[in-house]
């Protein structure tokens, strides 16, 4: 039996990337969000998502994009991310969230060796659909090590 | 499993405080057979369930103890205070190894074998007495009576158990079986009570069992059965007759004709019964029956009017464990709980604004009406976040009675107002001060028995707590009638500090408020107890920590007062909402002293961050320059000033919006490199204000000070 994946595809500046949905738990538009003093610039603050406080974080320096300007398609996708043994609650800033995908799992090619622009670290695999390639991001990695930056 | 143990060692550390509380009980009564039962129940309770969950060392550890505490209750041993030390010294050993599972460390180890041979000692001790009073016995038995019938006497056992008991894993049915195994026994059981099939909960336990029982053992053996069910459960124990009446078939038979007509034994008309079969037994028998029963009749009546106020006792104690007065709540829930009432208020915040902006009556009216239940419901849901000052006393208790002892000076404790409720957070941070403020209670204040006699004074030192509340503050006080402080010593104490000088013309309070200075202790000679230089300051920056203050007032030769004025919970808080580049932050207003206007070219020209302000020097913290904002500053801006000890210093900010009630939350993990915020909290517009930690900010600001001064 072929194993189907769901990833939900999104896009940081021009390059498509996809989050296994188990890790998706919101998404909202860009709310409020509260700077937080001295703090790295992937911090953007903190936001209230139904009473619950969550640091927001733009992802775009990770992968060496530069960060874009808030449009009405701007998303916050909250993701749920395990760390240290335990779950927290973390949102990513987006510049557009396109459709949900499902993907089995042979269709997913092994990261490429020498990523020229994002370290293969964080990508979990590769899709290709149609000429364009779909970057399949290891969740726990990415963000877990923001995390563990932001602690010290 | 680990769930499991850590739920074990939750249940252990409660039945620890339990049992403390008991063991300090019997040390004024020592006679309080409840307290020794309690004791006994649960030494038992920890065997079982810490042999169970690996703790070996604490099973065997509590057996031998138990053993000790049987023969009490069974009137072998007195209960004397060096068996009292002993085994309070003994739960302080299985403290330690319920913290060690698995390998025992060497020097708890030593402690473990010293104790398990004093407490062999003493039970042993007593064990030689027993023998050598119970071969005295049959000899005197043998000589006012020539026969006994075997010692077997028959009883009538009625045990109904709660409805509920099947609930806490009790098997009634153990029970029973214990029981037949003590001797003969013809057991009935009632089962009317069981409701039709489709009224009928299968966790309930709707029978009871009546048992006719021949035994050799007393009343008190049987009772035993049912020891860890006597609370719950109704159990009633009659002496029918002696002699085993179950070896006669007109009795078994009568017994048999009750149980088809569903009715109740009649324990009058088995009796009158088991005379009848005795007079039928050959005379020798039947004169020493005859005895027997006469002084059983004594007996049994003792017996009856004790079986009377037992059961008395057993209703009124019955009613609340029925009807669970108490519920466990892990303490994750409420918080669950808590976060959502408080995101209630603020969604009611928020609605307020929008009927307000609607202006329809009807929108109005309902929205009024929901304003009411939310408050309602937030006051009700802090409330169960709330702790009695109760729980903490036990230890206290502890403590005095231990340091009297090291220190020799008699100490009466007494506690007022101890069902004050204080915030979860406030109890756990405020135990290590107060122990602190007791042992120096004890250790400076109380004065030995012979220079208190010669003051005239009762020979007993007074400590006493009081707590109560003040508006939206709780007071905590620790009374001593000791010998008070005396201002002239810790003047002098402090002018050898260097801590002021000479000339310094201060208050008595200021005098006295110096014992609360960082290295200040006068206690002549350091003790095991007080008197190592960190103590009242680290007292006083505990209490602090808590938003709390503490106050000390003293008479000499009469006594002191230490007040600690606490909140009643650090989750809402009075805050005073002020901006800074467009985040709003929020500072508590019970530590601000005033406002004041200030252009942004003093700030900029301001040497070594301080400011001249009122003819007081203030050092100041310019938050724009903290947080590295770069976008230019308005030109008048404004400085809060807040007090911190005896401290005062400057927060620069834009502009300040509005004082209001916050509900403060706590900031996540990620953010723990924050400085100087300790909280967020969430407006009645959705948006996140910080809140501002003016202790550490000025704390961090005294740092910069001492490494810039390097």
């Amino acid at each position: 039996m072929k194993k189907l994946n769901s990833y939900l595809t999104f896009k940081l500046g021009d390059e498509t990337f996809a989050a296994n949905v188990a890790h998706v738990i919101h998404i909202i538009g860009v709310p409020d969000i509260t700077k937080m003093p001295n703090s790295p610039d992937y911090l953007m603050g903190v936001m209230n998502l139904r009473g619950q406080v969550i640091p927001v974080i733009d992802p775009h320096p990770r992968f060496n994009i530069e960060s874009q300007e808030t449009t009405k398609e701007s998303c916050i996708v909250v993701l749920e991310i395990n760390h240290d043994k335990e779950d927290f609650h973390i949102g990513c800033l987006v510049d557009s969230v396109h459709q949900v995908l499902e993907i089995s799992e042979e269709l997913i090619l092994p990261p490429p060796e020498l990523g020229v622009q994002f370290s293969s670290k964080y990508i979990e695999g590769v899709l290709q659909k149609s000429d364009k390639f779909i970057l399949i991001l290891n969740i726990n990695q990415v963000f877990s090590e923001l995390n563990i930056s932001l602690e010290n | 499993m680990e769930d499991l143990i850590n739920s074990f060692l939750e249940e252990a550390n409660e039945l620890i405080s339990e049992l403390e509380d008991s063991l300090l009980n019997l040390e004024e009564k020592p006679t309080d057979k409840e307290s020794v039962d309690l004791v006994f129940r649960v030494m038992h309770t920890l065997k079982g369930s810490g042999g169970m969950f690996g703790f070996n060392a604490v099973s065997d550890f509590t057996h031998h103890l138990e053993s000790i505490y049987n023969q009490i209750r069974n009137d072998e041993l007195v209960l004397s205070k060096e068996i009292l030390t002993l085994t309070l010294t003994s739960v302080d050993l299985i403290k330690e190894l319920l913290k060690s599972s698995g390998e025992t460390p060497k020097a708890v180890q030593l402690t473990y074998d010293y104790l398990v041979n004093e407490i062999k000692s003493v039970s042993n001790a007593n064990g030689e007495k027993k023998t050598s009073k119970k071969s005295e016995e049959p000899i005197k038995q043998q000589g006012t009576k020539s026969v006994r019938l075997n010692g077997i006497n028959t009883y009538y056992i009625h045990f109904e158990p709660n409805i509920e008991i099947l609930q806490n894993g009790t098997n009634p049915l153990y029970l029973i079986d214990e029981l037949s195994s003590l001797g003969d026994s013809y057991v009935i059981i009632n089962t009317q009570n069981i409701p039709k099939i489709d009224e009928l909960k299968i966790e309930d336990c709707y029978v009871s069992w009546e048992i006719v029982l021949a035994t050799k053992v007393d009343i008190g053996d049987i009772m035993d059965v049912f020891i860890f069910v006597e609370d719950e459960s109704s159990i009633d124990i009659q002496f029918i007759c002696i002699h085993n009446l179950l070896k006669y078939n007109e009795f078994i038979e009568a017994i048999k004709s009750y149980e088809k007509q569903k009715l109740l034994l009649n324990t009058i008309e088995l009796e009158n019964l088991g005379k009848k079969l005795v007079d039928t037994l050959d005379p020798v028998i039947k004169i020493e029956a005859n005895l027997e029963s006469e002084k059983k009749e004594d007996n049994k009546s003792a017996e009856l009017e004790k079986q009377a106020s037992l059961s008395a006792t057993s209703k009124t104690s019955k009613t609340p464990t029925t009807s669970f007065s108490t519920i466990r709540v892990s303490s994750k829930k409420i918080e669950t709980l808590m976060n959502l009432v408080s995101e209630m208020v603020t969604s009611q915040a928020r609605l307020n604004l929008l009927a307000e902006n609607i202006k329809r009556p009807e929108l109005s009216d309902a929205v009024e009406n929901l304003e009411k239940l939310t408050r309602e419901l937030r006051d009700n849901a802090f409330e169960i976040s709330l702790i009695p000052i109760e729980s903490m006393l036990t230890r206290f208790k502890r403590l005095i009675r231990d340091l009297s002892a090291e220190v020799n000076k008699e100490i009466n404790f007494s506690a007022e107002g101890t069902d004050t409720e204080l915030d979860k957070t406030i109890i756990e941070n405020l135990s290590d001060p107060l122990l602190h403020l007791f042992r120096n209670a004890i250790d400076h204040g109380i004065e030995d028995k012979e220079t208190r006699i010669k003051k005239g004074k009762p020979e007993t030192g007074n400590i006493t707590l009081k707590a109560f509340y003040s508006g939206t503050n709780v007071l905590i006080q620790i009374i001593d009638d000791g010998r008070g402080i005396d201002p002239e010593i810790i003047r002098k104490k402090a002018i050898e500090k260097g801590l002021i000088s000479a000339e310094d013309k201060l208050s008595k309070n200021a005098i006295i408020d110096l014992i609360t200075q960082p290295g200040f202790s006068t206690a002549e000679t350091v003790t095991g107890i007080s008197g190592r230089g960190v103590g009242m300051d680290v007292v006083k920056k505990n209490i602090q920590k808590i938003q709390g203050e503490l106050h000390i007032e003293s008479i000499l030769g009469i006594g002191t007062t230490f007040t600690l004025k606490l909140p009643l919970t650090l989750s809402i808080i009075d805050g005073l909402i002020v901006n800074i580049k467009n985040t709003p932050y929020i500072i508590p207003i019970p530590v601000i002293n005033k406002i004041r206007p200030i252009s942004h070219s003093v700030v900029e020209k301001a040497f070594n961050n301080t400011l001249v302000i009122d003819n007081e020097q203030l050092p100041f913290i310019y938050l724009r320059q903290h947080f590295k904002i770069t976008t230019p500053a308005p030109e008048n801006e404004l400085m809060v000033v807040v007090n911190y000890e005896n401290q005062r210093m400057g927060i620069i900010i834009d502009q300040v919006e509005k004082k209001s009630q916050v509900v403060v939350k706590s900031i996540g993990k990620q953010f723990h490199h924050q400085d100087i915020i300790s909280g967020v909290s969430i407006m009645g517009n959705g948006k996140i204000a910080l809140v501002l930690d003016t202790n550490k900010i000025i704390n961090s600001i005294d740092k910069k000070n001492i490494s810039s001064n390097k």
